[in-house]
């Protein structure tokens, strides 16, 4: 799932300076999964938004809209009334969310409440951890399941590096080295074999170098058109 | 029916299953915890799926014992105080040497195996021989506690407190050398015989809670050392941890003294009390399948296992029989999906200072220092609630639009009767304590208030402090 956290609330402050009535709309999907973005988040928000009006004696006021997801308009437009009732929406979804709101309201003021961190799954109750880096061109079966463009440090292909040492990255003892958990990984599945083989130089044009990415799915999207 | 079944790899199994039998429920062993592939249910209708089939048990006792391995430094090995077949050979009469006896080295020993430790010393130094006891904490709440450490001391075990401690073996002499430090002194003991409780390799019994979803005050242990449950009760109800070792005596003794607590508890099951009991009024949550994400948040912070998936309607359900309404579910649910059905913070009463009180000591402590709190006491509006645990950031940011202090009074280090939820209260509370200064609102305070019944001067105090503080 995409893995966000919660904006510094002085930022976030900062940003909706000079706004009287905000809508903080929350998400209810990987951000809510992650605790920075769900309805839950967006209430501590409004919280601390009413105080810190109250405090500097400021008459605004903040309502929270708990939108199950911000990335597909169904969702949006039936809670569009509320949404659109203030100055400024306050996005606490990913980086998607906020540009589906921003993209889909012309004139709407929309904020980012969170920043967009990485995809990843939790390890652990209230701990998540960088998994995929969305390449677009999955080599896991070569690597163990384990993706050395996202986990390890340099995103080496062909490695480790002289800087791993007793299973730990150079840049962060805390974090481990990709290729030592690629090796031990093809090790206990007796397929270590599979690094003899050379990766060939990458085409990087199915992720971010190939510029901004679309997907079609023809059998769904019968807009041949669009093409 | 009642029926248990016996689980863990001990030799006392049989003896269990014989001292059931004999009260009429019915018991199956199984030692081999790998063999469960899946488990489910409640008190009363556990479900167990092996490859030879499905079960119902009413309750799970297990008894596979905690491993303690030895100590190793520098390739010298402690004699580990588990193993019985080595600590009798210290009393090999042949040998005059010093024994020393280290507790709490490797990591806190647990009470059973200091019980263990003291008697032995007592036995050795009985012996004639010369025995220092050396551990951070005494140890001596445990059943005849005290008249074994007395015994000890009387048979001339010198007893030593440290604070830290470091262990060399000189292969060449075949000689530990352990230094002690007590935060003053240094003393350095030197003996061919070094005893230690070891370090604990509960793999096999690690794996028991994780198949059980049995929580512990370590890790995925099992809970066999909290003071204010019987010891041999886990945070899961219907599921029993026996250990025979924390009992004296000789092992038929030892099971039936230790099965007894279990069968009256057993007895209980299903009965319409069993439940109301515990929670003392407080409401069990309920999931709103239609708000909750699925994300297992709940099922992973509930103490008591009292959560599982509902995979019909794709949300997580609340077992009532196991819950004990402690409502850290309702905190940690990122999709406000879990609430009571009754219970809740009260409304605003208008004091500047609102306090959140955990009605497992705090709220008692709280109404009994209350008249003697006089005009300040007016400035407090209290709300009683099931655990520290239970309250969240937005629940604590709600409340300062009214109130210029909000403090959550929760159980001690240890007392809490939900494992974790005075860390929980401690951690939301310092989170928006952090918040608060970040949003430039300092005149604003968050507390967060340790107490028990016991402590009732302590908290008064706190209370005084913070409110002249805010003033």
């Amino acid at each position: 799932m995409i893995v966000a956290e919660q904006k510094p609330i002085d930022e976030l402050i900062r940003s909706l300076e000079g706004f009287k009535k905000i809508v903080i709309a929350s998400c209810g999907t990987c951000v809510t999964v992650c605790m920075s973005g769900g309805e839950k988040e967006a209430l501590a928000v409004q919280g601390l938004l009413e105080a810190n009006a109250k405090e500097k004696g400021q008459d605004i006021s903040v309502s929270v809209v708990d939108l199950k997801r911000q990335c597909d308009d169904e969702f949006i437009d039936d809670l569009e009334a509320e949404l659109l009732d203030g100055d400024v929406v306050l996005s606490m979804a990913c980086g998607v969310g906020v540009q589906f709101l921003a993209g889909k309201y012309a004139d709407k003021v929309v904020l980012p409440g969170l920043n967009t961190t990485f995809y990843g799954a939790a390890k652990e109750l209230g701990y998540w951890t960088e998994l995929c880096a969305g390449c677009g061109n999955c080599l896991l079966e070569r690597t163990g399941g384990i993706c050395p463009i996202a986990r390890c440090s340099k995103s080496i292909f062909n490695g480790p590096c002289g800087g791993s040492q007793n299973a730990k990255c150079e840049i962060d003892s805390e974090i481990d080295c990709a290729w030592q958990l690629i090796y031990d990984k093809l090790t206990a599945m007796g397929r270590l074999d599979t690094l003899l083989e050379i990766h060939e130089i990458r085409d990087w044009s199915t992720s971010r170098d190939g510029g901004p990415r679309h997907l079609r799915k023809d059998d769904v999207n019968l807009d041949d058109a669009g093409k | 029916m009642m029926n248990a079944l016996i689980l863990g790899n001990n030799k006392i199994n049989a003896e269990a299953a014989r001292v059931l039998a004999e009260s009429g429920v019915g018991a199956e062993v199984l030692t081999d915890v790998s063999e469960i592939l899946k488990f489910s249910g409640e008190p009363g209708g556990y479900t167990v799926v092996t490859q030879d089939g499905t079960a119902r048990f009413t309750s799970v006792i297990v008894t596979e014992p905690p491993r303690y391995a030895a100590v190793e430094a520098d390739g010298g090995t402690s004699v580990c105080l588990a193993d019985e077949a080595e600590t009798e050979r210290l009393f090999d009469p042949k040998r005059r040497d010093k024994i020393l006896i280290l507790l709490d080295f490797a990591e806190e020993t647990p009470e059973y195996l200091a019980a263990k430790a003291v008697r032995l010393a007592a036995r050795l130094a009985k012996d004639k021989k010369d025995v220092v006891f050396l551990s951070k904490t005494v140890k001596s709440g445990y059943g005849d506690g005290e008249l074994c450490d007395r015994e000890a001391r009387n048979a001339g075990v010198q007893f030593v407190k440290y604070e830290k401690a470091s262990v060399r073996y000189d292969a060449g002499e075949d000689i530990f050398c352990v230094e002690a430090n007590d935060g003053v002194f240094e003393i350095s003991l030197r003996s061919p015989f070094l005893v230690t409780a070891g370090f604990e390799e509960s793999g096999q019994l690690k794996r028991i809670a994780k198949k059980l979803r049995v929580r512990g005050s370590t890790k995925d242990g099992i809970n066999d050392d909290r003071f204010f449950l019987y010891s041999a009760f886990t945070l899961r109800r219907g599921i029993y941890y026996l250990n025979p070792a924390l009992t004296a005596g000789d092992e038929k003794q030892r099971v039936k003294e230790a099965l007894q607590p279990l069968m009256e508890d057993m007895a209980s099951i299903g009965a319409d009390g069993y439940v109301r009991e515990i929670i003392r009024g407080m409401e069990i949550p309920e999931v709103d399948p239609n708000k909750c994400a699925f994300c297992y948040s709940c099922y992973r912070a509930c103490p008591h296992g009292a959560l599982e998936p509902d995979g019909k309607a794709s949300a997580m359900k609340v077992i009532e029989p196991l819950c004990q309404a402690c409502a850290i579910c309702e905190a940690i649910c990122p999709a406000q999906a879990i609430s009571r059905t009754g219970g809740g913070p009260a409304p605003a009463g208008g004091g500047k200072c609102k306090i959140y009180l955990c009605e497992n000591g705090a709220a008692e402590a709280f109404d009994e220092i209350l008249p003697s709190l006089g005009d300040r006491g007016r400035l407090i509006d209290s709300v009683r609630i099931s655990c520290g645990g239970s309250v969240g950031a937005e629940l604590l940011t709600g409340d300062f639009k009214d109130y210029e202090t909000v403090i959550v009074a929760c159980c001690v280090e240890d007392a809490c009767r939900h494992m974790d939820g005075d860390k929980r209260a401690c951690k939301q509370t310092g989170r928006v304590a952090n918040l608060l200064n970040k949003a430039g609102l300092g005149g604003k305070h968050a507390h967060v208030i340790h107490t028990s019944l016991a402590m009732k001067d302590v908290m008064k105090e706190q209370l005084t402090h913070i409110l002249e503080e805010s003033n």
